[in-house]
This record gives C-alpha cells, sequence and structure tokens, in this order.
C-alpha cells in the first residue's frame, strides 16, 4: 500500500544515513572545539586523539562482530588487560617479545574461546557469561600482578607502541590498517556476511545451513584476540602492564558500536561506522580536557550516551517492524 | 432469513491515502449466525475487522447493532457495544494459569486490591463448563497444547460477553483435530445465541462452520451466500478473477519407477518415529500427512540434519548418507523449506536480496567477495520466476505481503539449485493467488526433475500436489496412498486411524 512505501523510503534515508549523521556530529563537534580552544585544531591534539581512538577501536573490531552477530562481550576490558599481564609477566620471566606477545593474543582469544563455547553450546546468554567472565578474568590478573602490575618492560617490546613511522605513532598505523582490512571483509566477504544472518535471525540461519555455533565461537574468539592486542600495545605504549588497565572498556566500546549504527537486535553494523562512534567518544573526553571541565563528569556523560543510541536504536527498531 | 439482523454494517468506506481499501461495503449477521469472511490479501477483510473492533475509524457508512446505531471510534467503544475479538497471534502469559489469563482485564480482588483466587477458579470454572470445554483453571497456560491455548484466547473474549464475536485465522497453528474442538466451541458460541465473524484463508473451514459467507475483493463485496449453497471452485472464483482450473486440479504422474533418488531405511528415533522406509524418486512430489505428534516433522527435520535419529539409514543416490549438519545435507542438494517463515525461514528486517542469496552466497562471490553484479542476476532471474511483487530488490522484506514473504523464502530454496526440497506447509496462512502460484511452482520443478517431501495442514493442498501420500500416524507409516487413491475422507480416517482404535 501506498502509506508503507513512503514510510519505507524515509525509513531507508535515515539507515543509509546513519554514518554520515555521526561524520557530521564529529566534524560539528571539530568546529566547535577549534572555535572553543585554541589547542585543538593542532597536530599533536589531533594525533592524540587518534592515539586515543587507536586502542578502542583495535576492541571495536571484534566488538563489531559479536554486535552483528547478535552477541556482545562484556569482559573485554579484562581481557585488555589479561593479555597485557600475560605478555608482561612473560617479558619480566626474559621470554623474548614475539613468543611474549602471541602468547598474549592467544591468551585473550583463549578467553573468547570459552566465552564462545558457553554461549553457542551450553546456550548461556552473553550478558550472564560475559559478566562472570568480567569479573574471573579481572580476579585472575588481580591475582598474578598482586593487585598492582608489571612495570620496567625492556625496550625491544616497547618499540612495537613507541615507534613513530612519518611521525605517525605504530598503534594508529595499526589501526589504521586493522580497520581497512576488517571494514572491507566485514562489508563485501562470504564468511563475515553470514555474521549479518546469524544476527538477523538464527533459526533462519541455521536452516539455510549456516555453522551458527562455529561461527559464533569464532566472533568470540576474534573479540578476545582484539582486545588483547589491544592490551598488549597499550603495556607496550606505556612500557608497563596495569591490572587495572581496560576498566569500563566494555561500556565505551559497545556505545561507540551502537553509535556507529550496530544494534542490540543484532543483524547490522559496519567497521566505518563503529570507528566514528570511537572517534566520537574520544572527541567528547577530548572536549573534556580542552575545556576544563571535571573529568569525574566523564562516565556520566558515557552512560548518557549509550542510553541515547540504545533509545534511539529501539525507537528505529519499532518504527521499522510497524 | 426472516428475524431482525443483529448487526449492520450500511456503505462502510475506508481510504489510505487516497488509496480505497473498503468500498462501500454493506452486510448484515444475524442473531447466532457464523458469518464467514474471504477475500485475498489486501481485499480489505482487516481493514474491515479494524472498523468494527474500533481500531480504524471509518470514513462513510454506518454501523448498527439492531435498531441501535453503534458510532465506534476507539477500542473501547468497540468493547462497550459488544464486540469481542481474537486476533491470529496468541496474547497468552505462559506463566500464569488458565483463569489468570482469561480474567486479565478484571481481576477479582479484594478491596486492598489483593487477588482472590479462589473467586478467579470459580468464575473461570463457570465460563469453562458453561461452554463444555474440559480445561482445568489452575492449570498452566504454558502446559497447554496450542489447540487449547487457542480454546482459552477465545474464551477470554467471551468475558465480556460479547454479541459480536470476530475470529482472525483462529485455526493457523492448530492441527486437525485440535480444529475439530476448536469447531464444537464455536458451535457451542452459536448455540448460546452469540454471532461469530470467522475469517479464514482455509476455504473448507469455511465451509465446515460458517452459516453464510462474505466475499470481498478489491475492497467490495462481490456476493454474500449460504455456505452450503457454493461448492469450492465456485468460493476461489469469486476470490478471484481469473479462473484457477487446477487449483484442486489433477495431474500427470510424473516419476519413473526406477528413478529412486533418496531412500530410507527403517529410521527409528525413539519416542519420535520408528521403522519409517519409504523411496523417493526424481521429480516425484511425495506428500507426508499426518496429525501434530505424528512425528512427520520430526522426520523431516531428522533427515536434513537439524533433528537426530537413532538407528536406520539413508541412501542417497545409492550412497549411504549420513548428515550431522544442515550445511552437508544443503552442500549435497538438500534444502528445506521451514515451517513457519517469520521465525525460521526469513531474516525480515533484511532485504529481499540478501535473504535469496542466503545459501547461495559462494555462487555470488568471487574469492570469497561477494559481488553485487552476480546477486542482481540471481535475484532478478528469481524474482521473474517466482514472480515476486517487491518494490525493488532492496526492500525490506518485513514489508511485502505474506504471500510475497513465502514466494521470497521459496526463491531461497530454489536459488540452491536442489535435488530435493522439503516442503513444510509452503502455503500457510497466506492468500488464494500466491498460493496457486506456489503450487505451480511447485509442480514446475517438480516437472525439471526435483523431487518434492512436502507436509500441509490441509489434506487439499496435499492431494491437489502429491504423486504418492505417506499417512503416518504415531511415529509409523500408516499407509502409502497412489495417488489414482486419494480420497480426502480416506486419508482423514488414516490419520486418525490408530488414535481411534484405542
Amino acid at each position: 500500500m501506498k502509506e508503507k512505501a513512503v514510510t519505507n523510503r524515509s525509513l531507508k534515508n535515515i539507515f543509509s544515513s546513519q554514518e554520515s549523521t555521526i561524520f557530521l556530529v564529529i566534524i560539528a563537534g571539530g568546529i566547535a572545539l577549534t572555535f572553543i580552544s585554541p589547542y585543538f585544531l593542532n597536530k599533536d591534539n589531533l594525533l592524540a586523539i587518534l592515539m586515543a581512538a587507536s586502542f578502542e577501536s583495535i576492541v571495536a573490531i571484534g566488538m563489531t562482530l559479536l554486535l552483528i552477530s547478535g552477541g556482545f562481550d562484556l569482559s573485554v576490558g579484562s581481557v585488555f588487560a589479561f593479555s597485557g599481564v600475560v605478555t608482561g609477566v612473560l617479558l619480566a620471566n626474559g621470554l623474548g617479545p614475539f613468543w611474549a606477545v602471541i602468547i598474549g593474543l592467544v591468551a585473550g582469544g583463549g578467553v573468547g574461546y570459552i566465552n564462545g563455547i558457553i554461549i553457542s553450546k551450553v546456550k548461556v546468554n552473553p550478558l550472564i557469561t560475559t559478566l562472570a567472565m568480567m569479573s574471573i578474568i579481572r580476579g585472575i590478573v588481580f591475582v598474578m600482578t598482586r593487585g598492582l602490575g608489571v612495570s620496567n618492560l625492556p625496550d625491544t617490546f616497547n618499540v612495537i607502541g613507541q615507534t613513530k613511522i612519518l611521525g605517525v605513532q605504530t598503534p594508529i598505523i595499526i589501526m589504521v590498517i586493522l580497520i581497512v582490512i576488517f571494514g572491507l571483509l566485514f562489508k563485501y566477504s562470504v564468511f563475515f556476511r553470514q555474521y549479518f544472518y546469524i544476527g538477523g535471525n538464527e533459526d533462519a540461519a541455521l536452516y539455510s545451513g549456516i555453522k551458527v555455533d562455529r561461527l559464533k565461537i569464532i566472533a568470540y574468539v576474534t573479540a578476545g584476540m582484539t582486545a588483547g592486542l589491544a592490551g598488549i600495545l597499550t603495556a607496550a605504549r606505556m612500557g608497563g602492564a596495569l591490572s587495572t588497565a581496560g576498566t569500563g572498556l566494555e561500556l565505551r566500546v559497545i556505545t561507540a558500536c551502537i553509535i556507529g549504527g550496530c544494534s542490540l537486535a543484532g543483524g547490522e553494523g559496519t567497521m566505518w561506522g563503529s570507528f566514528l562512534g570511537v572517534i566520537l567518544m574520544v572527541l567528547v573526553a577530548n572536549a573534556f580536557n580542552l575545556t576544563g571541565v571535571s573529568p569525574y563528569w566523564q562516565r556520566a556523560i558515557y552512560g548518557f550516551i549509550l542510553l541515547a543510541a540504545v533509545l534511539f536504536d529501539a525507537v528505529r527498531r519499532r518504527r521499522m517492524e510497524e | 432469513m426472516g428475524k431482525e439482523a443483529l448487526f449492520r454494517g450500511e456503505g462502510l468506506t475506508k481510504s489510505f491515502f487516497g488509496n480505497t481499501v473498503l468500498n462501500d461495503v454493506s452486510f448484515e449477521i444475524n442473531h447466532g449466525e457464523v458469518f464467514g469472511l474471504v477475500g485475498e490479501n489486501g481485499a480489505g477483510k482487516s481493514t474491515l475487522t479494524k472498523i468494527i473492533t474500533g481500531v480504524y475509524s471509518a470514513d462513510k457508512g454506518k454501523m448498527w447493532f439492531g435498531d441501535e446505531e453503534a458510532v465506534i471510534n476507539n477500542v473501547r467503544d468497540a468493547k462497550e457495544m459488544g464486540v469481542g475479538v481474537v486476533f491470529q497471534e496468541l496474547s497468552l502469559c505462559v506463566n500464569l494459569t488458565v483463569a489468570e489469563n482469561i480474567f486479565v482485564d478484571e481481576m477479582a480482588t479484594s478491596r486492598l486490591g489483593i487477588l482472590k483466587r479462589k473467586k478467579l477458579y470459580a468464575r473461570a470454572q463457570e465460563l469453562l463448563n458453561r461452554f463444555n470445554v474440559d480445561i482445568r483453571p489452575d492449570e498452566q497456560v504454558g502446559k497447554l497444547t496450542m489447540g487449547n491455548r487457542q480454546i482459552i484466547e477465545i474464551l477470554k473474549a467471551l468475558v465480556i460477553n460479547p454479541r459480536l464475536l470476530i475470529l482472525d485465522e483462529p485455526t493457523s497453528s492448530l492441527g486437525e483435530s485440535e480444529i475439530q474442538r476448536l469447531f464444537e466451541l464455536i458451535r457451542e458460541i452459536r448455540k448460546k445465541g452469540f454471532s461469530v465473524i470467522y475469517i479464514s484463508h482455509h476455504l473448507n473451514e469455511i465451509f465446515e462452520i460458517t452459516d453464510r459467507v462474505m466475499i470481498l475483493r478489491d475492497g467490495k463485496t462481490v456476493g454474500i451466500h449460504e455456505s452450503g449453497s457454493l461448492t469450492i471452485d465456485e468460493l476461489v472464483r469469486l476470490m478471484i478473477n481469473e479462473d484457477i482450473q487446477e487449483f484442486f486440479g489433477d495431474h500427470e504422474a510424473r516419476f519413473a519407477e526406477k528413478d529412486v533418488i533418496y531412500e530410507v531405511r527403517e529410521l527409528t528415533r525413539e519416542k519420535f518415529f520408528s521403522n519409517i522406509s519409504f523411496k523417493l524418486h526424481k521429480g516425484e512430489i511425495l506428500g507426508l500427512a499426518g496429525i501434530i505428534g505424528s512425528g512427520k516433522l520430526d522426520l523431516c527435520k531428522a533427515l536434513f540434519g537439524i533433528g537426530k535419529y537413532d538407528s536406520g539409514e539413508i541412501l542417497y543416490h545409492g550412497k549411504k548418507m549420513k548428515f550431522d549438519s544442515t550445511s552437508e545435507a544443503l552442500d549435497n542438494g538438500i534444502v528445506f523449506l521451514p515451517e513457519s517463515r517469520k521465525t525460521e525461514g526469513l531474516f525480515l528486517r533484511d532485504s529481499v536480496q540478501n535473504n535469496i542469496i542466503t545459501n547461495i552466497l559462494k555462487k555470488v562471490s568471487t574469492r570469497s567477495f561477494i559481488r553485487k553484479q552476480k546477486i542482481e542476476n540471481v535475484v532478478d532471474e528469481y524474482m521473474n520466476k517466482v514472480n515476486i511483487k517487491a518494490r525493488s530488490r532492496t526492500q525490506r522484506v518485513t514489508f511485502l505481503s505474506g504471500g510475497n514473504q513465502q514466494k521470497v523464502l521459496l526463491s531461497k530454496c530454489l536459488a540452491t539449485k536442489p535435488n530435493i526440497l522439503f516442503a513444510i506447509d509452503p502455503t500457510r496462512g497466506i492468500d488464494v493467488g500466491s498460493k496457486a502460484e506456489i503450487h505451480r511452482i511447485l509442480n514446475q520443478i517438480a516437472g525439471e526433475g526435483v523431487s518434492i517431501i512436502l507436509i500441509s495442514s490441509e489434506i487439499e493442498e496435499l492431494m491437489a500436489l502429491s504423486d504418492r501420500i505417506i499417512v503416518l500416524n504415531e511415529g509409523r507409516v500408516g499407509e502409502i496412498i497412489n495417488q489414482e487413491k486419494f480420497d480426502g475422507h480416506d486419508i482423514r480416517l488414516s490419520m486418525h486411524k490408530v488414535a481411534l482404535n484405542e
């Protein structure tokens, strides 16, 4: 009928413009900050923003994949610290950086594997599973480090996070490479296309011959490994692995992904959108620093942004189902 | 009819954005009458229902209860005038008891707002007795069968003592025997002097339960007839413009005895089915008949690798096979069209094209990257072949009519170029036109050599399409009937045989 066609078309515009909307918000925010603070628009500050965004963007890779498949992972913050600490402890015990990093990554992926098995095979819901895992892993990190951390990591390791190539820090370069690769894969590859089907309707995906359980496990492993990689890069950047690293990270990353167009209901999301979401979150933090508003407000503001994003998502879905 | 009408609609008209969906519809419903309402999707049935129940108000026209004009502007008005309605989807709380569900609107409470459970159960029992329903009021609804849930849903609508009860597709989730129980209830309701508007796509139900039937087409009344005075062909012809002569028509046997493509030997899953053996030929449509719980669905799921079996074997192209997952079955050219398009079949929020290519991602890509051009070619092919009416390839499936959604689901299956198609209720709850088209396509692909195992809740459909029908009862093969011996009465009898003997 006619009415339907009309609403459908206008809704479609909203969807296709989800990423452009947030892009415009970022540009507008940038222009506003340029006027408010003389320190905003200079190379160092912009690089600092990208630097801050690089770790969370890497975590957002796995999270985006999970959100597309209809899941999510609250343990990424703990895994972030865990991989960093595992790598740090191995380094402190004299293992070479290459193997320390590999084992750190495997540790992160391993946590994801356990999450994935419990969620897909035992069918416990992702909220409970990853909430429990968040607490378990954080506890293990504290035990491993007696609550502190591992410091004075060797320079042969720190070089991963502290080198500049053409004036740009390595974490930024790693982030850009990964975002581009995963962005293209999410959008065009047959393999990742299957995640959109799982998130859209898991039963239908099963009847369509998609290996739902296996793919879900792979998504959780990806989330664990990307969180681990970000944690290891952070440790290298700072020359030490803190036991409290990544606290609250899960909230910020999920918020960023949802602002960027992922839906908690699954089936939607792009790497580019999630990346823009992270940039927006970092920009908010940067605005606080530049304008001198108390950083204590940050957590509250993040909460508000998440709530707003989820509300927007819910309204959007309801209008679509009408 | 002599006596004065209970309810009258006069010149009811409704437009949306200049599009007239209901055009000058007039009718009368008598006291104690079951009044059928049929028409294709989009004929105006649901708009008319929504006007009577106060969801929409009519642009023109009047409604009367006897001499009194019924001004119905909202749902509350309709309720107060005595209109009760049961919608297609069940709306019961499965965690609560029968009584709590029935009286959800007006719980018996003391002055302090405390629930008076005893009184609630007593009132529910009274209602259950009044309509001869043998269900305990303190039973948890989640433990009831779908049929009993539908009955509770109807009783819930009867609490307000409606003069006119509207039932919208009440049998869509019920099996054959449950439908009979529902009809008993409807007859009981009619006996008590209530009038019922009965909406259904299942024309055999219309003949069985209604006194008169109104046919709508393109928003207009095509006719109101005594249900007994029509044949099913006449009714179908009134509903759609073109004659669909082959609706229940015969067809030539399509397969050769020697072309066995698939054979099932003594397949057993304890408590679900046992010793199932049959052969499927190339190009054959093999119908599976059986009441709910006969094991027909569990059998199909086991064969497709989504369910289990304990013993027995499957021969495919003469070789022993066992599928542990759906992807293995699909890789071997076996595809499954599930019974519920919304929960198991389609990705509703996704586009027509993304739904159609789900099973053939590899075919529409080069070196594991998806190619837009390839997608468009495949999707266009099937949108034409299956005649999907969508605005574009990228329209979201949720916006399509049920018939078109079902065609998308069928396209998704056919795009895999299967050797064997399991089709579970492929025309469930869709309009007559789409149904005829799906029948045409199934016949066509069978002619091209695809073998089909068909389940349908409509025996007539099963007979119209199948070359042979296997009747399952209580998990066993009751009999295998060849096309020339098809007889609706006999098949029904055979389906219920074991149950009757015991």
